[in-house]
């Protein structure tokens, strides 16, 4: 198991024994809906596989530093957990590549305080992570046109009323990308 | 706001949104990706992944600075590799 360099998150309570048990008796649906979230999220983070991703969250989830809130179904819990994980690794590649550039403490200082102004690099990874997305669905026209939509932040229904889809070929097409999100398996079919 | 923080801010959106729909996918959504060689091996190596990660759990976490890790008075140099 990899190390995935992380924040320090906030500190919980105890182990939690409940999240080991249900995560022993995860169906095998709930295994591959945690693996594609876990491949999803690794596409934007250069250098990091989804299984660490995914390990690293359910450390979390075990050590107490996540708690498990009451009536979340477990998928969910990870899911924002991986979220969490992934969010933290990102901010501290930023800023460790603010500390090679800058001497002393004022990196942390810049990226919590101010704002650091264009950064080519990082808007470069951005438009990159953006297009390796695309990719998953580059033979679905549709399907790009929703991600986008999805993008820009609009609702179901303004993603619809922007394109002129029906709400059947919406669906149809929702359920193409999430089968084409499950379906993007470890070995082989990799875009 | 500058350009970086404006797709940031849409990929996060964009992932948020997928991430979501697999959550809450319908399981007739899910089941085709069990089926074939293919579909046994992502099972296989979800569950490899977990399965590592619970084990290894009972030890220093990943990532963290072991002294900050919630699960302190354990050796760190005892997780297995």
């Amino acid at each position: 198991m990899r190390t995935i360099e992380v924040d320090q998150p906030e500190m919980g309570g105890e182990p939690d024994r409940d999240v080991a048990d249900a995560l022993r008796t995860l169906a095998d649906t709930d295994l591959l809906r945690l693996q594609a979230i876990a491949r999803l999220r690794a596409r934007v983070l250069p250098g990091v596989d989804w299984a660490d991703l995914l390990q690293e969250a359910v450390l979390r989830c075990l050590d107490g530093s996540r708690a498990w809130p009451v009536g979340v179904p477990l998928v969910a819990f990870l899911a924002m957990t991986m979220r969490s994980v992934a969010d933290d690794h990102r901010r501290r590649r930023r800023r460790e590549a603010l500390a090679g550039l800058w001497a002393g403490g004022a990196a942390n200082a810049a990226l919590t305080e101010a704002d650091p102004g264009p950064d080519p690099e990082r808007t470069m990874q951005a438009v990159q992570a953006l297009a390796a997305i695309d990719r998953l669905f580059a033979s679905d026209e549709i399907a790009l046109l929703i991600v986008a939509g999805l993008a820009e932040g609009l609702s179901p229904d303004e993603i619809r009323t922007r394109n002129g889809f029906s709400q059947t070929l919406y669906d149809t097409a929702r359920k193409r990308m999430r089968r084409a999100l499950m379906r993007h398996h470890p070995t082989g079919g990799e875009p | 706001m500058t350009r970086h923080r404006n797709l940031d801010a849409a990929l996060d959106r964009l992932l948020d949104r997928l991430a979501d729909d697999i959550v809450a996918a319908p399981e007739d959504d899910v089941r085709p990706a069990l089926v074939g060689p293919d579909g046994k091996r992502a099972l296989r190596a979800a569950r490899d992944a977990i399965g590592e990660a619970v084990a290894h759990g009972n030890v220093a976490g990943l990532g963290l600075p072991p002294d900050k890790r919630p699960m302190s008075g354990r050796d760190p140099r005892a997780r297995p590799h």
